[in-house]
């Protein structure tokens, strides 16, 4: 299996306090409201003709999360003009937020209604924080390792942190790093009833690490480690997903960079074009 | 960065089905005593699978308020036991608030498990967001009063394998000063149990628990339920000589892959796993006759027993009739998250004692390896390998060397 590649020489760019960076290859953004999520269960994105790994049923059982995170990478490959072959050695990184709330909550009503009876298998599978990256590398046919971070309100700097690590150490060629979260929360009532005011955001980053061409031309991230950031997580931390969504729509209107604390005093720092691409 | 700088682990942190702290989880262990017994914590009579392997009390660790301890809930204790614990067990109490000591934990369920333990006291956090604006690992972080960066993390059953790698990843390239890593995994609950014996996963050999969890052998009825955490003190080597800190083992390799095949059924292509352990061999630029234990990630699944069995045979070859195999899980169940953990604590048992660990209740073996069955066997032990294969297809391989 030619995809199942050596470990790589670590990639660092140490310079400076730069410790690990990577370029954005491309990138691909699902913004969903939960009455448009079940026609991307059936079919998320833009699935290459011919690719029979993402059959209709794939998704059926499976958090909206999940639904947009594979539909963003599907969008992100058709940006990028690629297929899913080509990415059979890279790794998957899904940070998610929250996931499953409203699953647990039907099936915690239906456990005391219905007793054991009423419980659904398909929490295991769908509903633990690597069902996503799991079900991603399943739609995509990717070999290379699959992980779910965070799962809390930090869990993009979480992915983000995963993912420069594997890069950084070599352990695949490319990581897809898929940020995910209802915003505002989705929350049912203690009735079951779910009003959906807001949306499910996938953003799906296709991460490789930098090379000298690229480190010029492309949006990166980096993480820094700087004695003067702080050592917890926000309290109330910015919106990663919504400030990385800057990578995504390149010439925006976003700064060039964006700074942010993420804890252990380290520092995410999100670029639209590397310094020095003038 | 020296990508090959050796890490070392010099402190362990766990509690489990077999006790709390390592010692007794060691003699557990080599003793061969199961860990699995009827449920107690929750009425079980409408249970298909009414047995567990269960964590008692979590002790306060020293040197934590052990008020705010007790408020804590139960995965905060115990993610703060093992770290704490593995703090003190290397020597790094008191001197980690000055160091930069990361924590990576693998917390497969952990928000599944926060919200239903509320909600079935009584609780309104599945309805309120507010209240779960930190998470565990952060919890822990300010409890543990630690200034590196934490990551939690999940790849199923093969968590903890990865946490090890990320933690091994970041000394060498200086994030942190000290790594705690490891996983942690509270199952047993009342939907917990019930969703994995609605899956037709779990064995229902109620009448006799310790006889239930039956990796390799022909009797088997499904896997054992378990839970727990361990948590492991990481340090690059030169930093541990220079403190005069024995060490457990040195992390040599770790490799990692996915199936890419089913959510839950183990891929019938053993290509995909095999990758995983010859990367970690090739990591840990070691030849597979040079492997001298096997802990294998065997949960006691006719499919996936089957699926490892032929992994270790394509890999290994005829040494595999020579490496001393078991399953811990025939002793502690599947303890999930932290099943690779715990079975990278297995391997260090084997290694510090030389004594290979049983797989109990292996009266018929239907796989043909040389497994280590009923009774702890003596053997040199230089390279354990650690296999864990999770749900969905996350497979993961460790090595790790005596010091």
């Amino acid at each position: 299996m030619d995809h199942m590649r050596e470990r790589l020489s670590p990639r660092v760019w140490s310079e400076g306090g730069r410790i690990l960076a990577g370029n954005v290859q491309g990138s691909g953004l699902v913004r969903v409201s939960a009455s448009e999520v079940p026609a991307l269960r059936r079919k998320p994105g833009p699935i290459p003709e011919g690719w029979t790994r993402t059959p209709a049923s794939l998704l059926r059982y499976s958090d909206e999360q999940t639904v947009a995170g594979t539909a963003a990478v599907f969008a992100a490959m058709e940006t990028m003009g690629r297929v899913p072959e080509e990415f059979a050695g890279w790794g998957v990184v899904a940070a998610s937020r929250y996931l499953g709330r409203t699953s647990l909550a039907a099936a915690l009503r239906s456990f005391l209604a219905e007793g054991v009876w009423g419980t659904s298998p398909h929490l295991i599978p769908h509903f633990a924080l690597h069902s996503p990256s799991g079900t991603i590398s399943l739609a995509l046919g990717l070999h290379g390792p699959n992980l779910g971070v965070g799962g809390g309100l930090h869990a993009a700097a979480e992915g983000f942190l995963a993912a420069l690590t594997w890069l950084a150490a070599g352990v695949v060629p490319g990581v897809w790093l898929v940020l995910s979260g209802w915003s505002p929360e989705l929350v049912p009532d203690p009735a079951g009833r779910t009003v959906a005011t807001g949306e499910c955001r996938a953003l799906a980053l296709a991460l490789v690490a930098v090379d000298e061409e690229g480190a010029r031309r492309r949006p990166a991230v980096r993480i820094v480690v700087d004695p003067g950031a702080q050592p917890a997580m926000a309290p109330a931390p910015i919106d990663l997903i919504g400030l990385a969504e800057s990578l995504a729509t390149p010439g925006g209107p976003w700064p060039r960079m964006i700074a942010t604390d993420v804890g252990g005093r380290l520092r995410v720092e999100l670029l639209e074009r590397s310094e020095g691409s003038g | 960065m020296n990508p090959h700088e050796p890490i070392w682990i010099t402190g362990v942190g766990a509690a489990t089905p077999l006790g709390c702290g390592l010692t007794e989880i060691e003699s557990n262990l080599l003793a061969g005593r199961s860990g699995v017994s009827r449920v107690t914590r929750f009425p079980t009579a409408d249970y298909p699978s009414q047995i567990a392997a269960q964590v008692g009390q979590v002790p306060c660790p020293p040197g934590c308020d052990p008020r705010a301890f007790a408020r804590g809930n139960p995965l905060d204790q115990l993610a703060q036991w093992c770290a704490g614990s593995a703090l003190h067990d290397a020597g790094w109490w008191g001197p980690h608030r000055t160091a930069r000591v990361g924590l990576v934990l693998g917390l497969g369920a952990e928000w599944m498990f926060l919200w239903e333990t509320d909600q079935l006291a009584g609780g309104t956090r599945l309805y309120d967001p507010d209240q779960d604006r930190d998470s565990t690992i952060e919890r822990t972080r300010r409890a543990l009063e630690l200034s590196g960066p934490v990551l939690g993390l999940s790849a199923a059953c093969a968590s903890g394998n990865h946490a090890l790698e990320v933690a091994r990843q970041w000394l060498r390239l200086g994030l942190v000063d000290v790594c705690l890593a490891g996983a942690c995994d509270l199952a047993v609950t009342p939907i917990g149990l019930a969703t994995f014996g609605n899956l037709r996963a779990l064995s229902r050999r109620n009448d006799d628990p310790a006889a239930a969890s039956r990796p390799f052998d022909r009797g088997r009825d499904g896997f054992v339920l378990g839970e727990g955490g361990v948590a492991f003190v990481l340090e690059r080597a030169g930093d541990a000589r220079r403190r005069s800190a024995p060490a457990y083992a040195e992390v040599v390799g770790c490799g990692s892959s996915s199936d890419a095949h089913h959510h839950v059924i183990p891929s019938p292509d053993p290509a995909p796993a095999v990758a995983a352990v010859r990367r970690a061999l090739r990591d840990a630029r070691l030849e597979p006759d040079q492997v001298d234990h096997v802990n294998a990630h065997a949960t006691g699944t006719p499919v996936g027993d089957a699926a490892e069995a032929t992994v270790l045979r394509l890999v290994f070859g005829d040494q595999a009739d020579r490496i001393p195999i078991c399953s811990t899980k025939s002793l502690t169940g599947h303890l999930l998250t932290a099943a690779g953990a715990f079975e990278a604590l297995a391997c260090l048992t084997a290694l510090r004692h030389q004594i290979i660990p049983p797989t109990i209740n292996l009266d018929e073996p239907d796989v043909d390896l040389c497994l280590v069955a009923h009774q702890a066997r003596p053997h040199p032990v230089r390279v354990a390998v650690s296999n864990s294969f999770g749900f969905g297809g996350s497979n993961t391989s460790l090595v790790l060397r005596a010091v």
